[in-house]
């Protein structure tokens, strides 16, 4: 009993009540030590009070009122009360992970072979992983980021380590799951993320791949943590989710981070610490953005119409026989044009984040089912369409900022066979997020001809 | 300023409306959007009259479990601006249906009388819940087989009129054996005001 009591809590933390065993168990383990209790809310010396199960501390997400029962002042967090209240009265128990020592029956499966980039980024974070030091991984897209953590994933997997790989988008998790199922065998595997969550069974799995939402649960439970599109929303500008990777890692366990568009604050804390690779799989440089004046767009929008230039363009990728992506962006813009795509070419779509069916429609793109989308950021990253033009209707428009131009311009030349394609930004006037995004893909491109330099 | 429900940041068009309305935590158009008012005639044996507020929906059902059922107290702002009609009244004793003491020693408050606290509406806690358990996992059959849900406290004096608050009424079983308790201790008139009730989906 008292193993099970230790492996229900393994790596977690959760409320006493939800520990489905014998009271006395619990606490002799307690006694021990084995077992570390503590106050679910705590208030400290300087009067604010932090979550210890979301690590939430903003004081307006705490409700403090006068309790019925024991007649003290109780306060709850808000923000998780969802997974059971937490308050100052209620108690938390948690443990760091037990070690595995090793894997028996890992095998490693991969048969493909790293390019001269390729093998550099990985040879720097299995480096990182033998130092246990944390590394940023700052990749162009396109460059094979995926392909690069298997290495370091199997140097932890080798030492019997149990790790996380986690993004903020749910998408990338599902597209990692199978392709971590094929090459790494042999290993207990989980994959967390809404709808999927964890469902309280052991914690005994080599990889955990989730969302970041889904970290919820766990404390100091993983030897590593890669945190993959890590400059992407929310994880950069929802500071609980930031804590609560830096809470779910053993501690001293590093944070590896990979991006291709890293924000300077990440930048600053991985100095030293990082490594560029400024070339796609593919060899080809990035493609460099087009940029074209349209004062009066929002005007054509209105009316429900795309403004004619916009339109010649759509209609020249259609002629051509070539997909286009082009970006609105806001929901709204989109749908109100709706109806004026469809006249261009009825099998035109509109996605966006509450469209259900946009893996289908991104698939039917590339099957030639479909002659383009009308999207809005959600598809602005991990999308890979061979052939793929892509335009961007209001590029001034604040929510484009830097890392998400350069995320869509990212969705052109992919594929080998097509490694270049149409780059162009409809805008009603210049912004530094522009600018600073042409300036960057050109930087990243000089410095991947230095590095086909060197290659030779 | 933050929507109470989703917690989406409001605009500030929004933030200044409630002020003026004393709202002190306000919801954005979309949350708000999705309280239904309920629109059907209900009455019930033994109720002199019975008021409904809303259609006991998805986001209805939401509010309430997070309230009672987890103990949100803060979602008790949600419903002043409903509650504080009943200040009016002054011949009637506003008599909220409670929670059994067990729930109240797991969430620290007693939801009802809580929301009518909050909306300062004076009121008499004369009934006290003798079932331990949740209703709404009973069948229609099952609740009106439980023998005693509430009863009347010992010692309290019970007004010729009385006015019953409650968050959901589905067959008013509760309300029912309520009404019958206060009319054995004394009472005379019996009404209810109720937040919400569930609406049966129309078949196609």
């Amino acid at each position: 009993m008292e193993r099970q009591i230790i492996e229900w809590v393994n790596g977690r933390i959760l409320p006493y009540e939800h520990i489905p065993f014998n009271k006395e168990a619990i606490e002799a383990l307690i006694a021990q030590g084995e077992l570390e209790v503590l106050c679910g809310v705590e208030r400290r010396a300087n009067g604010s009070f932090v979550c210890r199960r979301c690590r939430n501390e903003e004081r307006y997400y705490f409700e403090t009122y006068t309790c019925a029962a024991c007649g003290e002042r109780c306060t709850y967090c808000v923000r998780c009360f969802r997974m059971g209240r937490i308050s100052s009265c209620s108690k938390v128990v948690r443990r760091r992970a037990i070690e595995r020592g090793s894997w028996p029956n890992y095998h490693y499966d991969w048969s493909g072979t790293y390019s001269y980039l390729q093998q550099r980024g990985a040879g720097a974070l299995v480096q990182a992983a033998r130092e246990n030091v944390g590394h940023l991984m700052y990749a162009v897209c396109g460059a094979g980021k995926t392909e690069m953590i298997f290495a370091p994933i199997d140097a932890y997997l080798k030492e019997g380590k149990q790790i996380a790989v986690v993004s903020p988008r749910v998408d990338v998790i599902l597209e990692l799951a199978p392709r971590f199922e094929k090459v790494f065998r042999g290993v207990p595997m989980q994959v967390l993320y809404g709808g999927a969550e964890d469902r309280g069974q052991p914690f005994h799995h080599a990889i955990t791949l989730a969302t970041t939402h889904q970290l919820f649960h766990y404390d100091e439970a993983f030897d590593a943590i890669f945190v993959d599109e890590a400059d992407a929303f929310p994880y950069t500008y929802d500071i609980i989710l930031r804590r609560n990777v830096e809470a779910v890692r053993k501690k001293g366990a590093p944070i590896h981070a990979i991006t291709a568009t890293p924000t300077k604050a990440l930048e600053r804390e991985y100095r030293g610490n990082t490594t560029i690779i400024p070339s796609r799989f593919h060899g080809h440089p990035l493609p460099l953005p087009t940029f074209r004046m349209l004062m009066r767009y929002e005007r054509a929008l209105s009316k429900g119409k795309l403004p004619r230039v916009v339109g010649q363009w759509v209609r020249a990728q259609i002629d051509a026989g070539l997909p286009f992506l082009l970006f609105f962006h806001s929901i709204e813009a989109m749908e109100g044009v709706r109806e004026f795509v469809q006249t261009i070419h009825p099998t035109i779509e509109v996605v966006h984040s509450e469209s259900a069916q946009r893996k289908e429609f991104v698939q039917q793109l590339r099957d030639g089912e479909r002659v383009g989308l009308c999207t809005t950021t959600i598809l602005e990253r991990g999308v890979t369409i061979p052939k793929v033009q892509v335009a961007v209707l209001g590029a001034e428009q604040p929510i484009f900022t830097k890392e998400a131009l350069i995320q869509i311009g990212g969705r052109v030349g992919r594929s080998k066979d097509y490694p270049t394609g149409d780059f162009v930004l409809f805008h009603a006037g210049w912004t530094r997020a522009m600018k600073a995004m042409e300036r960057e893909m050109k930087k990243l491109n000089r410095l991947h001809e230095r590095a086909k330099e060197e290659a030779r | 300023m933050r929507c109470l429900l989703c917690d989406r940041a409001l605009r500030e068009l929004m933030r200044w409306s409630y002020i003026l309305h004393q709202n002190r935590q306000p919801l954005c158009e979309t949350c708000a959007a999705q309280f239904q008012p309920y629109e059907q005639s209900f009455s019930l044996l033994g109720i002199d009259s019975i008021v409904i507020h809303y259609r006991y929906n998805e986001m209805m059902q939401d509010v309430i479990y997070s309230y009672k059922g987890f103990g949100h107290i803060r979602l008790a702002q949600l419903f002043r601006p409903l509650l504080t009609s009943l200040r009016k009244e002054r011949r009637a004793s506003i008599v909220p249906i409670p929670s059994h003491v067990h729930k109240v020693e797991r969430i620290g408050f007693q939801p009802i009388e809580h929301l009518l606290q909050v909306a300062q509406v004076p009121y008499q806690s004369l009934l006290e819940k003798v079932y331990d358990g949740e209703l709404s996992r009973l069948s229609k059959e099952e609740r009106q087989r439980v023998d005693r849900i509430v009863r009347v406290r010992e010692g309290v004096r019970v007004r010729a009129h009385c006015i019953l608050i409650d968050d959901v009424i589905t067959t008013g079983t509760t309300l029912q054996q309520a009404a019958t308790v206060l009319r054995e201790a004394g009472a005379k008139r019996i009404d209810a005001f109720v937040l919400s009730r569930p609406v049966k989906k129309e078949r196609a």
